[in-house]
């Protein structure tokens, strides 16, 4: 079966409500599954937060001016 | 030249929106100051070069924080490390000459030179980078002010030193309070109110809706220009200082609907320091108007005020700040890195300790100031125990993960 994969368009929110999409949407997801969010700004403070939960992640500058966020959780 | 020289400063270093090195030196630069300045009341009492001290923390702090959160926030250029260290160092030098000078050494002449200077290129760098941002038009705006305060306090403070160092007339000597106030209440206050709608949802992990259109910080905004205006006028020193009170009653409201829809289970350690804090402004407010009738109770207001509201309030925020600096360090020296969760890494038993000394310090130096005079001392060591306290705590937090252990049992430093 594949992992569960949440799509997450956070472009236009103000800080902190990126953050809150992604880690209630994280707390929802299944163990292996990802999301995947576009954002306008690198979210700094939210890596602590994924790295307490053991989750990986990259964050990358988009072809759109922002970022392409992508975290998995692990099992 | 001066093209090669904005290009140097301003552009920002590749894709990165952060620089955890520059701002945590200088954020502990802040602190040296924050512990001369608990030192210098603890031993000498209220003295202009204590309150010095203080203001050199606040400044340093400010230049520390803006230099972390604007990029962030509003995607303003990030700065080389060296560009905000130049300017912290600036400032470190125009406030240690000028605590020296109110200690008795010749020296106002240099300490208002180089603390005008420095202010000029740090209040212009700011305001180019306020320009350059594209998001947070309601934060870019308050800060904006909060810099035009800061301007104005430092050009006034300038001038003083002009005449303490025998230059100028000593008229001048005359704005003082509104150097003290413009500092005070225009700069680090309102910096604070427009960090805050930022740090109260992100540290609880809550929805912002709670503050609105944030109408109530442009009542600070009028609060502080017609106090400003009229500190010599007492009925509009008491309407500026209402809609002061009324903005900062209505913001901490703001405040706690918004921790009362937090994901976090407990409110952490900064938002307690910060709701002390808080209590604290809204408590100086009131004595600052009780003392437009009882001019007994001025020194009061300015110890809540320093050492309560915008003291406790930076200390408070330092935890969560020094925190991710020191994690971002680590995690850009190390990428694979298992590092201690930041949610438990604050010692809590003596950060809790520290605040407890030192808002009962700020409560008992207040409250001796103006009954018991002679007795302000005790407050003031119980302040200075709190402080130290602070800045230990805040050191044992910085140096888990900076000073970490590496696999093979060598302990590295950061490079950046």
């Amino acid at each position: 079966m594949e992992p569960q994969c949440v799509q997450l368009d956070n472009r236009g929110l103000s800080p902190p409500e990126p953050m809150l999409r992604i880690l209630m949407a994280l707390d929802a997801l299944e163990p292996s599954g990802k999301i995947v969010a576009k954002m306008d700004r690198r979210p700094m403070f939210l890596f602590p937060e994924l790295d307490e939960r053991g989750c990986t992640y990259t964050c990358d500058p988009d072809d759109e001016g922002g970022f392409l966020l992508v975290i998995e959780k692990k099992r | 030249m001066a093209g090669a020289l904005f290009a140097y400063v301003m552009i920002g270093l590749g894709d990165r929106v952060s620089d955890p090195v520059g701002s945590g030196w200088v954020l502990a630069g802040s602190l040296l100051f924050f512990l001369t300045g608990c030192m210098l009341l603890a031993i000498g009492g209220t003295s202009l070069g204590a309150l010095h001290a203080f203001a050199a923390f606040l400044v340093l702090a400010v230049v520390a924080a803006l230099n972390q959160l604007l990029p962030v926030l509003t995607h303003a250029p990030v700065a080389r490390p060296q560009s905000v260290i130049a300017v912290a160092t600036g400032f470190a030098i125009g406030f240690s000459l000028l605590i020296a000078a109110f200690y008795g050494a010749p020296m106002f002449g240099a300490a208002g030179i180089v603390l005008a200077l420095t202010a000029i290129a740090w209040v212009l760098w700011n305001m180019v980078r306020l320009w350059a941002g594209r998001d947070e038009r309601e934060t870019r705006v308050l800060v904006a002010f909060a810099t035009i305060a800061f301007a104005g306090a430092v050009g006034i403070g300038a001038l003083m030193t002009c005449t303490l160092g025998g230059r100028c007339s000593a008229q001048i000597v005359g704005l003082a309070p509104l150097h003290a106030f413009l500092a005070v209440a225009g700069f680090a206050s309102l910096l604070i109110v427009a960090v805050s709608f930022r740090f109260v949802p992100m540290f609880a992990v809550a929805h912002g809706d709670a503050y609105g259109r944030r109408a109530m910080q442009w009542v600070a905004v009028a609060g502080v220009a017609v106090a400003a205006g009229s500190l010599h006028w007492p009925l509009g020193l008491r309407l500026g200082l209402l809609e002061l009170l009324a903005s900062a009653i209505s913001i901490g409201a703001s405040h706690m609907r918004t921790l009362a829809t937090r994901l976090r289970k407990r409110v952490d350690v900064s938002l307690r320091y910060g709701s002390v804090a808080w209590c604290l402004a809204i408590v100086a407010i009131f004595v600052a108007l009780a003392a437009t009738w009882q001019t007994g109770l001025q020194t009061a207001a300015v110890i809540l005020a320093v050492l309560g509201w915008i003291s406790i309030t930076i200390l408070g925020y330092a935890y969560k700040v020094a925190g991710f600096l020191a994690w971002q360090v680590a995690k850009e020296r190390d990428p694979a890195a298992q590092l201690p969760a930041l949610s438990t890494a604050v010692h809590l038993p003596l950060a809790y300790a520290a605040l407890a000394f030192l808002g009962a310090g700020t409560c008992i130096a207040a409250f001796c100031s103006f009954v018991f005079p002679d007795h302000v001392g005790v407050g003031y060591g119980l302040y200075a125990i709190g402080g130290l306290a602070a800045v230990v705590a805040l050191a044992k937090l910085a140096s888990l993960y900076i000073l970490r252990r590496q696999p093979n049992g060598t302990s590295v430093r950061a490079t950046g």
